[in-house]
C-alpha cells in the first residue's frame, strides 16, 4: 500500500492502548540497557489471553509496548527477529520459534503482521525507527534481521538497510520453521513461504465472524420477535416468541453455516465465489435443519420452508463473502467482482424471505 | 494439501521484464509463488494465484512490477466510503492511519 505510506508510518500516532506488560524480574543486561525478557513457555494469562481474542474480547488492546525484548538467552549473536506488536503474534512467535533471540517488537497499534502490512503500519520506516531508538547496533554483534514473510506487503527491505546498514531477510511464514531457515543459510524452501489454511486454523478465524453476525443479527431479531408478538387486538408473547423462534433458527442456521461450517468445509464447496459455496451450504443445511424438524407438518408451511430456505441462504452466502477477510488467498480484485455480482442476488434473497415473512403476519392478522 | 485458490485472471499485476535486474527479490517474498526465475530474470509464472498484497512490488528496488493492492476483504470493502478499500481486518478503532 505504498501510496498510504505517507499517512501511515507517521509519528507514533496517539496511542490510547494500554500495553500488557511482558516479562518479570530478571531482564536481560545489553549495552542499551536492561531489556524485558520472556521465555518460550505460555503461561495461564498467555493462554486465557488467546481464547479471549479468539472470541473478540478486547481483541484491538490485545497489545505490548514497543520495543527490543529478549527471548530466551540471547547473546550478541543471537539472531533478531522482527514482530508485529499484537500480544498474539509475539508469543506465537516466541513459543514456537524456541530459539534464543532478541525480539524488535515495532507499533503495529495491536494489530497482526498479514494485516497491519496491509494497512501499512508493519512498514520500513517504522522499523528503521525502532533499529536506531533501541540502539540494537549496540545489542549484537551482527547486521542481520529477520522479518515475517507475511510482512513483505509493508516492508521494503532495501530501505532498512540503506537507512540502517542491517540487512533484513524475510524469514518463513510460520515461526516453527525459523531455526530451519536460520541453519538453511537464511534461505526458504518453498513449503516454509508457502501459506497454509489448514483446518483448524480456519475454523479458529471462523468462531468471531460468526459471533459478529448473530450479534448484529440480534436487534433486529428482538423486533421481529415483538411484531410476531402482535394478534389481533392483543398481545401474545408466547406465542409471539414460538413463531419468532423459527426464523431466528433460520437466522441462525445460515451464520452458523456461513462461517463455522463453511469454514470446515471451504476447499471441497463448489464454486470460486464465496458468497456462491456459503449460499449452497446454507441452503443445503436449512433444509437438513427443517427435514430434522419436520417442517412440511407446520402450520402455513408453503411460506414457512421457502422463507426459511431463502433467509438461511442468503445469510450464509454473506456471511461467507464476509469470510474473504479471514483468508490468505483473496485478492481486492477478485472481492470486488465477487461483491458485484453476488449482492444483488444476496439482497434479493434476503428481500424475498422479509416478504415471506411479513405475509405470514399479515395472513394471521386478518 | 493444495494450494486454496481464488479468482482467476484479474489481478492487477503488471511486470515490466526490461527492468529485472534478476535480485530474485519478488521471488522471496511472494506467498503465492507468482515469480519463478528463468534464467537471469523473473518471469510471472502463475499470475492466477496473485492475491496483490504487493509484497513484490514494495520489494522491487528498480520499479520492475505495479500492483494495485487492497484487501481481498469484502467486509472492508463494504464498510469504505466510495469504493475505496481501507484498512480491513475488522479494528478501526484507532486508525489515524490508512484513513
Amino acid at each position: 500500500m505504498s501510496e498510504n505510506k505517507d499517512c501511515c508510518c507517521g509519528p507514533a500516532a496517539k496511542n490510547d492502548i494500554k500495553y500488557i506488560k511482558i516479562g518479570c524480574c530478571c531482564g536481560a543486561i545489553t549495552k542499551a540497557g536492561v531489556l524485558p525478557r520472556a521465555g518460550f513457555n505460555w503461561n495461564l494469562s498467555d493462554r486465557l489471553g488467546e481464547i479471549g481474542v479468539r472470541l473478540g474480547f478486547k481483541r484491538m488492546e490485545y497489545a505490548i509496548a514497543p520495543g527490543l525484548y529478549a527471548v530466551g538467552k540471547p547473546d550478541e549473536n543471537s539472531p533478531v527477529l522482527v514482530s508485529a506488536n499484537y500480544k498474539l503474534s509475539f508469543d506465537v512467535l516466541r513459543r514456537d520459534a524456541k530459539i534464543d533471540a532478541w525480539v524488535l517488537v515495532i507499533d503495529t497499534k495491536g494489530v497482526n503482521v498479514w494485516c497491519s502490512a496491509g494497512k501499512g503500519t508493519f512498514c520500513d520506516a517504522e522499523i528503521i525507527k525502532r533499529i536506531k531508538e533501541t540502539k540494537l547496533d549496540t545489542v549484537v554483534a551482527h547486521k542481520n534481521i529477520i522479518l515475517p514473510l507475511l510482512s513483505a506487503p509493508g516492508v521494503a527491505a532495501h530501505e532498512i538497510r540503506k537507512q540502517t546498514g542491517f540487512k533484513a531477510v524475510f524469514g518463513p511464514v510460520e515461526a516453527r520453521d525459523i531455526k530451519k531457515f536460520i541453519d538453511n543459510g537464511m534461505e526458504n524452501d518453498t513449503a516454509m513461504k508457502t501459506v497454509e489454511f489448514p483446518l483448524w486454523r480456519r475454523v479458529e478465524v471462523s468462531w468471531l465472524e460468526m459471533l459478529t453476525a448473530i450479534d448484529k443479527a440480534f436487534w433486529p431479531f428482538v423486533i421481529f420477535a415483538v411484531i410476531s408478538m402482535i394478534e389481533n387486538n392483543r398481545f401474545d408473547f408466547y406465542a409471539g416468541f414460538y413463531r419468532a423462534f423459527f426464523y431466528g433458527g433460520a437466522a441462525l442456521t445460515g451464520i452458523v453455516s456461513g462461517s463455522v461450517i463453511f469454514s470446515m468445509l471451504l476447499p471441497y464447496l463448489p464454486g470460486r465465489y464465496f458468497s456462491v459455496k456459503g449460499g449452497l451450504l446454507g441452503f443445503v443445511t436449512a433444509g437438513a435443519v427443517l427435514f430434522a424438524a419436520d417442517a412440511a407438518s407446520m402450520p402455513s408451511h408453503m411460506i414457512k420452508i421457502p422463507a426459511f430456505l431463502l433467509l438461511s441462504a442468503s445469510l450464509s452466502a454473506f456471511t461467507a463473502m464476509n469470510f474473504t477477510g479471514c483468508t490468505t488467498f483473496t485478492s481486492i480484485s477478485g472481492v470486488k467482482k465477487e461483491i458485484k455480482e453476488s449482492l444483488p442476488f444476496i439482497i434479493a434473497g434476503g428481500a424475498v424471505a422479509a416478504a415471506l415473512m411479513i405475509t405470514e403476519i399479515i395472513m394471521r392478522w386478518l | 494439501m493444495k494450494q486454496l485458490r481464488y479468482v482467476e485472471n484479474i489481478a492487477a499485476l503488471k511486470y515490466n521484464q526490461n527492468k529485472c535486474t534478476g535480485c530474485e527479490m519478488c521471488v522471496k517474498v511472494c506467498p503465492r509463488n507468482v515469480f519463478v526465475m528463468e534464467g537471469k530474470k523473473a518471469k510471472v509464472a502463475d499470475h492466477g494465484a496473485c492475491i496483490e498484497c504487493g509484497a513484490c512490488m514494495v520489494n522491487c528496488a528498480y520499479g520492475a512490477i505495479n500492483v494495485e493492492t487492497g484487501p481481498g476483504c469484502a467486509a472492508a470493502i463494504l464498510g469504505s466510503k466510495g469504493g475505496k478499500a481501507e484498512c480491513g481486518c475488522g479494528d478501526d478503532k484507532n486508525t489515524g492511519c490508512c484513513g
